[in-house]
Parts: structure tokens; C-alpha cells; sequence
């Protein structure tokens, strides 16, 4: 109740703050946007992967390009740019007079380290840009990047949320940039919010980069970030309108109807698309039983996916029918699809060679369930076990305490089965083909920890991430969904429930692709 | 208690003249008819009551009184009834299983402490505080979490932190008995020290543990409920508390989802306490003559 008034008494001061700055200058529409995080280890994007980082990264830093409606590439700190006939070399030009948060200028110099930090410490640096042979900086506003093969989710990679530019000045001084102290102390971006509080255990505020390299934007004074794990009392906090916007906002299925009752609050579950965050129950293929494919087809048998999705999620996320989100321009709903069928699920296990044995089942195994997605992680595994059960297999389900853990497990291989969930990013080649690429079969979660090794696979792959004509490609990755369903290297659950909760006040949000994850240089308050 | 037998005017045992006292106590016995009811239904329950407790039997979040599933169903469309009455006997069985290991350590260390006195109380009654003072909750939290969410795990870090009120009051009760003329006389015809302490002190010291005891029944079932509500709970078994703590996001439209296993903790743990009082009662000498 006290941390309730309290925060409405600092609201009420900041209103009051924003309102005088509002008198004081000319500029139009403006306001304190209020949102949530649920807590980051970093804030710099271009070593850590994944949303918490990536919805304040993306305001801090700005990347080469911003990507809007329809995945159409738009200049943001590149003014324009240039492929050759060969796909081979893009050549960019840089904004003019743009500068760092502490006045520095950005200068292709940043942006050649930019690329390089990324390659050598993002999860997917060498997905995304692996295939740069070389960069050149001929003068302090071009760069030339040079291709060993085409590579057609360049672009959409150089938004800020997988390419920030960041300032070699301060990153380039001999230290690890992943654990560099600069990536939580005093960050220097090159966006338009510069961090005016960082308390990790409390609260991030960005406020408006008067210097920033658009002329009039960003149109916010404030954005806040303050700390709220609890989905119960983020519902309560977006139900009494004491925050603005919440990109991710971390509620469950049936609280949407809740949310929608209450005054002035939207809810929509665009801007994911880019994001396409998928679940699934990821078996580890080494181990018998799940080695043998006739037991993955009898638990796809067992497991189903659209009843999950229509009762369980209430009908407000898509069944998973494959790698790629249903909002991926190259999904296909063209795979195998494995109808619900205990009977046939029972028939192949007898045929695996798992009989009912004598103490009643057939095999047992422990299911770990992951701490980081307990709204759709834990349903999910406890339907599992309950239809498992009636096929006599013994589930024992393994609550991770903590996110370490359950890491520790799954990067060390050391586990049966695992509820878990990925990414897909703007392309297939940065979320999807970690999980199928046989060279990737790494000790690195998100990887591919089951264990999933197909030389057909590997060939379908290595095409679609060098194929420059949109139709061909889609083509590929029709045939990979396709392999990947019939080799059942992942069986999948519903998609995430991905929201974003807004106030009828928040105007100009992003239409992109990234939601919430995209840069917000036209988001205002109206009064 | 000793000399019950011979100032009373015809023989009457002591457990019989302690049930009578009991008896008189109506509340106590209307608590020990609601316990044993409990536990009737809980080992009984799921033979009679046959609906599976982990399948999906009914649409998700259906509220009471509106489908053949009486008290409704859960977020997965499990039968609330089906989980309650599977539960209780996790419920119990965490419940009795932390009171025993309490009641272990407690009386051990309590026993030990005022039986020796000096060096050795000293030593033990640092024990005891420096676990008195080590917040509970958290204390148990931190076992649970180290060696994981299983129902051993959690009836040991329950008993772990919550033993030393019973470690006190026996080492109290030690003391006192330890200096009585009859242990003085024991120990003069040779009695060794095992033979004093478990033998001659003990059950004498029995009447106010045994309270402590039942009591602290229901306060390892509020502990372990404590416990699920933050999510550290035995994932392949569904205690009451467990119920609570999966049902409470849900709480805003479907409330019932924590109302019915809150409710049956409440009337568990109020069925014990009032027990506890009427045991005070029987086992009081004071209110004998009434």
C-alpha cells in the first residue's frame, strides 16, 4: 500500500516535472512512459541475447537500420546503402554529425568494432554475420562490408537489437566486452534515450537524447523500467493503469479478458513476428528411448498441440506445427502432422520395443521444466505427464530453481527431456538453424542440445542461408519444416502467449515486426 | 503423575483419567472428529472418488457447481475435488513427517541439554539459538532449494527449522524433573544415564510435549502450504499447498482454485490446534479435581 502511494506521489512529482519542462520549451507532445522489466544482467545488446535486454538496448543504442511494417528496411543511423550486383558488398553511408551520448562521433570506425564485437560475442554473431570477410572504412561516414557468400538476412540483422553500435572508445580499451563493467555503469549509447538510473535491483529510467542525430526525436522526456517479476502483480499494476506500455508483458492467456474489461488498456499481440517465440519438449536424441523415432511419433501421438492451444491458452496462441512461427513469412503448414491418437501412440511403443512391463509401465523419464516461462512451461509439462501417463510412461517432472541450473543441465546434455522454447528472429538463419545445423550440436543452451544430426538437414540448411531469390528460399525452408517434423528432432507445443499491454494515451508505437523490441523515437503521451 | 495411583480412590489409569479430561474439553473432541474425518478421507477417498487428479476432465477454470466436477476444475482443467482429496494425504503425510523429525531433534537436543547441564547445555543451546535466530522461511527456502523440491526434502527442511521451541521446553521440563526426589532415588540404586533420561525423565516430561508435538503438526502443514505458495514444491506431488501456490495466478477470476485447498488447510490445522488445547487440558494435574 505504501510502495503504492509512494509511487504515485513520484508520478505525481514527475507529471509535474515533464508539465513545467512543457511550459519551458517549444517542443510538442512528450510525457513519462511507464513499462516493467522483469531484470537484465546487461544492457548492452551486442553480447547478450533475448528481450530483457533487448527492449531498453534497443532505446539506448541505435543500430544501421530500424526495421518497420512488412519487414521493409529503413535508414536509421545509415542514411542509405548499397549492394553490388554480386550480393557480395554493401556499401554504407553513415548519418552526418551524429554522436555518442557523452559527444563523441560516430564514425564507421564504431561501426567496423560494432560488427566485430558482435560476430565474436553475440549468441548468434557468427549466424548473423559469420560470412563477413572484411570491412572497410574508407572514410569516417562509409562502410564497406565485404561477403564470402551472399547472405540474405544481412539487413534485417543491423536493427538495433542484434547490431547495436556501440562506442569503440569506451568498449575497445583491451577488456572483455561481454563482462565489461561499461555494459551496467555509466552506458554510452548511441540511441534515442540515454540511461539516467540504472538500479538493477530497482529500477532502469532512460530519458530523451536532446543530441540525437533525427531532428525532433524521440518524443518522450522518460521511459521507466522498474523492477516487476510477479505476473500477479504485473496484472494488477496494467489493470489500475500504473503502467504506460509493456512490451512482453508476461500475462497469461485467460487475464486477457480481464485486461480488455479495464479502462483505457489495449491489448495486442502484434509486433511478434519478427521475435516468434516458439515452445517446445525437446527430447535428448543419444539416449534410448528417445534415440528411436517410432517413440517421438508416439508421444507427437499423445501430445496435442492444438487442444493445448485452444484450452489451455484459451484459444489465444497457434498450435506449433514446426521450427518457424506461424508469423514467419516463411512458415508452412505443409508437414506432417501427427493427430491425436493414444491408440496409435500405444501400437508404436509395442513396435519401439517398450511393452507395458511388469511394474506397469513402459519407461520412465524426468521431465525438467525451466524457471524462465513458468506461465506457459509448467500447463504444458504437467499436461505432458498426464497424457504420458495414460500411455503407461512414467514422468517425473524436475522444477528448476533457478535459471543456472536448468542451463547447466541442458548446455552439459546431462537430461532426458526439457519444456523449452527459442526464438526465431527475423530469420530463420539467426533462431531456427541453431537447433538443426549437426555443427552446432554444442555444450551452449539454445543450441542444438538434443543432439539432432541429419546430413539431409545440414544440405537443406546450408542453401537456404545463401539464397538470395525470396521464392527459392521459401521453398527450402518449406522442405526443411517439412524434414524437421518427420525426424521429430523437437516436438512442439503451442506458441508463447506474447503480448503487449498499452494505455489508450501511448500514441505512435512502432508498427514493426519487433514490437516492442524496436526503437521508440515516435511513442508520446497524449494528454 | 507418579503418585496418581495412589491418592486416587479406586484405580483409574492415567491415559483413561486423561481422556475423560479430555473429553470434557468439547471443542477438542469436535477437532479430533474433523482430523479424523480428514484422515479418513484422504487414505479412503481416492478408492470411492475415482476421477483421475492429474488428467484433464472438464474445460479449464470452471467455476463451482456448474458441471458434474462439484467444486470445479483448475487452470488445466483438472477436477478440484479429485485434487483435494488425493492431496490431503501428501498434505498429511509432509505434515506428519516434519512433526516427527521437530519432535526428534527437539526433544534429543532438549533431553540432552538439561539432563547434562553445563558444558554440554551450553554448547546445545548455542545450537539452538543460532538456529532460533536464522529466519525460518528463508532457512527452509535455501535447504529446499539445494537439494530440491522432493517431499523428504521438504518435511526434512521443515523439521530442520523448526525444532528448537520443542528443544526448549524439554530441556526445560529436564531440569526441573532431573532434581526430584524419585530420578534422585533411581539414580542411587545404580540407574546409568540412558536409563534415566529415556525411562524415568521422559515420560515424565511427556504430557506438555505431547502438545507441543500435535501442535506442531499444523504448523509444519502451514509451513509446507508456505512453502508451495512460493513455488518450492514437489512437482510430482500435489500437496494442498501445492494447489494454492499453481492456482494463485488464477486467483483474480477464479478464486476457488485456492479457496477450497485453503479452506481444507484451515480446518486441518484448526482441527489440530483444538486438539492441542484439549491434550493441555487432559494432561493438565491442576484441572483434575474439577
Amino acid at each position: 500500500m505504501r510502495l503504492t502511494q509512494a509511487r504515485s506521489l513520484t508520478r505525481f512529482v514527475s507529471a509535474a516535472v515533464v508539465a513545467t519542462v512543457a511550459v519551458a520549451s517549444t517542443a510538442q507532445a512528450q510525457g513519462t512512459m511507464t513499462s516493467y522489466t522483469s531484470g537484465f544482467r546487461s544492457l548492452n545488446p551486442a553480447v547478450q541475447s533475448g528481450a530483457a535486454t533487448g527492449a531498453p538496448g534497443s532505446q539506448i543504442f541505435a543500430g544501421l537500420v530500424s526495421v518497420g511494417e512488412d519487414y521493409a528496411i529503413e535508414p536509421y543511423l545509415a542514411e542509405s546503402w548499397e549492394v553490388s550486383e554480386d550480393n557480395l558488398t554493401v556499401t554504407f553511408d553513415l548519418v552526418d554529425g551524429a554522436t555518442f551520448h557523452d559527444g563523441e562521433p560516430i564514425t564507421s570506425e564504431d561501426v567496423k568494432f560494432s560488427f566485430e564485437t558482435v560476430a565474436a560475442n553475440h549468441p548468434f554473431g557468427q549466424a548473423m554475420f559469420g560470412k563477413i570477410s572484411s570491412i572497410e572504412t574508407p572514410d569516417d561516414d562509409t562502410v564497406v562490408v565485404h561477403l564470402s557468400e551472399p547472405t540474405p538476412s544481412l539487413m534485417v540483422s543491423l536493427q538495433p537489437m542484434l547490431m547495436p553500435v556501440i562506442p569503440q572508445h569506451i568498449y575497445g580499451d583491451g577488456q572483455e566486452v561481454k563482462s565489461h563493467p561499461r555494459n551496467m555503469e555509466n552506458v554510452i549509447g548511441s540511441g534515442p534515450f540515454k540511461v539516467s538510473e540504472n538500479n538493477p535491483a530497482e529500477r532502469l529510467v532512460l530519458v530523451k537524447n536532446e543530441d540525437f542525430f533525427i531532428e525532433g526525436k524521440p518524443k518522450l522526456d522518460r521511459i521507466v523500467y522498474p523492477l516487476v517479476k510477479d505476473p500477479l502483480t504485473r496484472m494488477l499494476m496494467l489493470e489500475k493503469g500504473e503502467v504506460e506500455y509493456a512490451g512482453f508483458a508476461g500475462i497469461r492467456p485467460t487475464d486477457w479478458p480481464r485486461l480488455e474489461r479495464a479502462d483505457g488498456v489495449n491489448v495486442t499481440t502484434d509486433g511478434y513476428d519478427a521475435i516468434g517465440y516458439v515452445h517446445y519438449l525437446e527430447l535428448n536424441l543419444r539416449e534410448k528411448p528417445f534415440s528411436d523415432l517410432k517413440v517421438r511419433q508416439a508421444l507427437a501421438h499423445a501430445i496435442d498441440t492444438d487442444f493445448l492451444a485452444k484450452v489451455i491458452f484459451g484459444g489465444k496462441t497457434a498450435a506449433g506445427t514446426g521450427p518457424l512461427h506461424t508469423g514467419n513469412p516463411f512458415y508452412t503448414a505443409e508437414v506432417a502432422m501427427y493427430e491425436p491418437d493414444m491408440e496409435l501412440a500405444a501400437k508404436l511403443l509395442d513396435e519401439a520395443g517398450y511393452p507395458v512391463g511388469d511394474d506397469g509401465t513402459r519407461f520412465s523419464f524426468v521431465l525438467d521444466v525451466p524457471s524462465w516461462a513458468p506461465q506457459a512451461h509448467v500447463p504444458m509439462a504437467e499436461y505432458t505427464q498426464a497424457q504420458l501417463a495414460k500411455l503407461d510412461i512414467d514422468v517425473e517432472l524436475r522444477r528448476a530453481p533457478d535459471f543456472g541450473t536448468w542451463v547447466k543441465r541442458i548446455a552439459a546434455w546431462d537430461y532426458d527431456a526439457t519444456m523449452n522454447g527459442s526464438f526465431n528472429y527475423p530469420d530463420p538463419t539467426i533462431g531456427v538453424h541453431r537447433h538443426f545445423d549437426c555443427d552446432n550440436i554444442k555444450n551452449v543452451i539454445w543450441s542444438n542440445t538434443q543432439g539432432y544430426c541429419n546430413p539431409e538437414m545440414d544440405k537443406l540448411l546450408d542453401a537456404a542461408s545463401v539464397e538470395t531469390d525470396p521464392e527459392a528460399r521459401k521453398a527450402l525452408y518449406a522442405d526443411i519444416q517439412k524434414l524437421a517434423q518427420d525426424d521429430l528432432a523437437l516436438i512442439y507445443m503451442p506458441q508463447d502467449f506474447s503480448v503487449t499491454v498499452y494505455r489508450d494515451n501511448v500514441k505512435g508505437l512502432p508498427a514493426s515486426p519487433f514490437g516492442g523490441l524496436a526503437p521508440m523515437v515516435d511513442v508520446y503521451i497524449e494528454e | 503423575m507418579t503418585d496418581v495411583t495412589t491418592t486416587a480412590p479406586k484405580p483409574v489409569s492415567p491415559s483413561m483419567q486423561a481422556w475423560r479430561m479430555f473429553r470434557q474439553n468439547h471443542a477438542a473432541v469436535l477437532g479430533l472428529g474433523i482430523l479424523i474425518a480428514i484422515i479418513v478421507i484422504s487414505l479412503l477417498g481416492p478408492y470411492i472418488y475415482t476421477v483421475p487428479p492429474r488428467d484433464m476432465v472438464w474445460m479449464p477454470l470452471t467455476p463451482p457447481g456448474t458441471s458434474e466436477y462439484v467444486l470445479g476444475t483448475d487452470y488445466l482443467g483438472r477436477d478440484l475435488l479429485a485434487g483435494l482429496i488425493n492431496g490431503g494425504r501428501v498434505t498429511l503425510a509432509v505434515g506428519f513427517a516434519a512433526a516427527l523429525i521437530t519432535v526428534a531433534i527437539g526433544i534429543s537436543v532438549g533431553a540432552l541439554a538439561g539432563f547434562f547441564g553445563g558444558r554440554v547445555d551450553n554448547f546445545l543451546m548455542r545450537v539452538t539459538e543460532f538456529f532460533q535466530v536464522l529466519p525460518n522461511l528463508l532457512f527452509a527456502m535455501v535447504v529446499v532449494m539445494l537439494f530440491g523440491p522432493d517431499l523428504l526434502n521438504i518435511s526434512i527442511a521443515i523439521g530442520i527449522v523448526s525444532w528448537t521451541s520443542t528443544a526448549r521446553l524439554t530441556r526445560g521440563e529436564f531440569m526441573r524433573i532431573r532434581e526430584m526426589d524419585f530420578v534422585k532415588a533411581e539414580r542411587s540404586i545404580g540407574a546409568g544415564n540412558t536409563r534415566l533420561i529415556w525411562r524415568v525423565i521422559l515420560p515424565n516430561a511427556a504430557p506438555p510435549l505431547i502438545v507441543v508435538s500435535a501442535l506442531a503438526i499444523g504448523t509444519a502443514i502451514l509451513f509446507e502450504a508456505g512453502l508451495s505458495f512460493l513455488g518450492l514444491s514437489d512437482p510430482n506431488s500435489t500437496s494442498w499447498g501445492r494447489m494454492i501456490g499453481d492456482n494463485r495466478p488464477y486467483i483474480l477470476d477464479s478464486p476457488w482454485g485456492v479457496t477450497f485447498p485453503g479452506l481444507c488447510i484451515f480446518l486441518t490445522v484448526l482441527a489440530i490446534s483444538l486438539i492441542g488445547d484439549g491434550l493441555n487440558d487432559a494432561f493438565n494435574p491442576k484441572l483434575r479435581e474439577r
